[in-house]
């Protein structure tokens, strides 16, 4: 290892080395210019928008799916608000509207409030 | 003999003076002009708490509520009006404490007047027990009614004379005379309560209290009701009394006359 160091730091030549270190050498140099090629690479523009194509029509599936429940969950809502709701609740809606009723709800709930008897 | 005569005399004109004085008293109190801060607290079936300004003036009364709702009612003469900024004409009066006290006492009901460390007492034996206590002036300090297992208390703090006119105080608000439609029936029930207990029920407005002879009435306001009971229909509102059969023949005759 000490004669691969030499040889690296330029101590040694290539000749003066023994050939376990020279093959050793050859090696690192196939592997240094394989990383360098791994490093300069760039991937085309086509590639990049096929994998871009790929990611943003995922997004968008998943957008639509969230859409769906949350519409779905909307419908359900009102569905059951208007269409299902207990006797009693259609009659407080009913009750509300009706002016009548609130100015007698009002009145009454009110001077109960302030008054003490009749 | 004369001892006897001078003596009786004494006692006579003792009490005769006596009696003016206490009259004087309540006659203060109920002519008084005066401006105060007071509470009413209200224990038993039912526990309500109540903070307000009063603006009295001889009969007439303004009342600004805080607690529990922010409202004002004033009653002028025989006319009552109730609201925020636009008072309504209330289909009934609005009597507070001191009001019912003075309707016993014009009613006749037994009353005493005791002079105490605090100021005077006077205790009004009418539909329930009356203590009020009023400072040299006929001022009240504080009201206390005992009634049907309920304790009401008003506690009246910084009361002093009144010198604004009903003008001055009530200039920034408007009495109308468009009155809340109460169907007149259900008025009437209302005003043969001992007292009442409202809620806002999930059939519209559920009224509970106990009925002049006693008995537990229940009362549905609301529109459409499938209650069973006694059940009038005015205007459109369906109002079902619920009690026992003789309070409702007792009802039925009420409604008749």
């Amino acid at each position: 290892m000490d004669e691969f160091d030499r040889l690296l730091d330029g101590e040694k030549s290539l000749e003066e080395v023994s050939d376990d270190v020279r093959r050793s050498y050859q090696l690192y140099r196939k592997i240094l210019e394989m990383y360098k090629v791994r490093c300069e690479y760039t991937p085309s523009e086509r590639l990049k928008e096929k994998i871009l194509r790929r990611y943003k029509r995922k997004s968008a599936v998943l957008t639509g799916v969230l859409l769906g429940v949350f519409a779905s969950v909307i419908f359900v809502f009102v569905l059951f608000d208007t269409l299902s709701l207990p006797s009693y609740r259609k009659e407080k809606l009913a009750q509300v509207q009706n002016p009548v009723v609130s100015d007698v709800i009002y009145f009454i709930k009110t001077v109960e409030l302030i008054s003490d008897g009749w | 003999m004369k001892k006897g005569i001078t003596a009786l005399v004494i006692v006579i004109v003792l009490s005769v003076s006596a009696f003016a004085s206490n009259s004087d008293l309540l006659e203060k109190w109920m002519y008084s002009n005066y401006y105060a801060k007071r509470i009413m607290i209200e224990t038993g079936p039912k526990t309500r708490i109540r903070r307000e300004e009063v603006y009295k003036w001889g009969p007439d009364k303004f009342v600004k509520v805080y607690e529990p709702v922010k409202v004002n009612w004033v009653r002028v003469g025989q006319l009552c009006y109730m609201g925020e900024d636009v008072l309504r004409r209330s289909p009934m009066l609005i009597l507070d404490l001191e009001d019912l006290a003075f309707k016993e006492i014009l009613q006749k009901s037994p009353y005493s007047v005791k002079k105490t460390e605090e100021g005077t007492l006077v205790e009004i034996r009418g539909s329930g027990v009356y203590r009020v206590l009023l400072d040299q002036n006929g001022f009240p300090k504080e009201i206390e009614r005992y009634y049907m297992d309920t304790k009401s208390r008003m506690i009246y703090e910084e009361v002093r004379p009144l010198t604004s006119s009903k003008e001055e105080v009530l200039k920034g608000y408007t009495l109308e005379e468009s009155e809340i439609k109460i169907p007149p029936e259900l008025l009437t029930l209302l005003s043969n309560f001992r007292f009442i207990i409202v809620r806002e029920g999930v059939s519209g407005l559920e009224i509970e209290g106990v009925f002049k002879n006693g008995q537990k009435v229940e009362i549905f306001v609301g529109t459409n009701l499938s209650k069973e009971g006694f059940k009038i229909t005015v205007n459109g509102i369906d109002i079902v009394v619920v009690s026992d059969r003789d309070t409702l023949n007792e009802i039925k005759l009420i409604l008749q006359k």
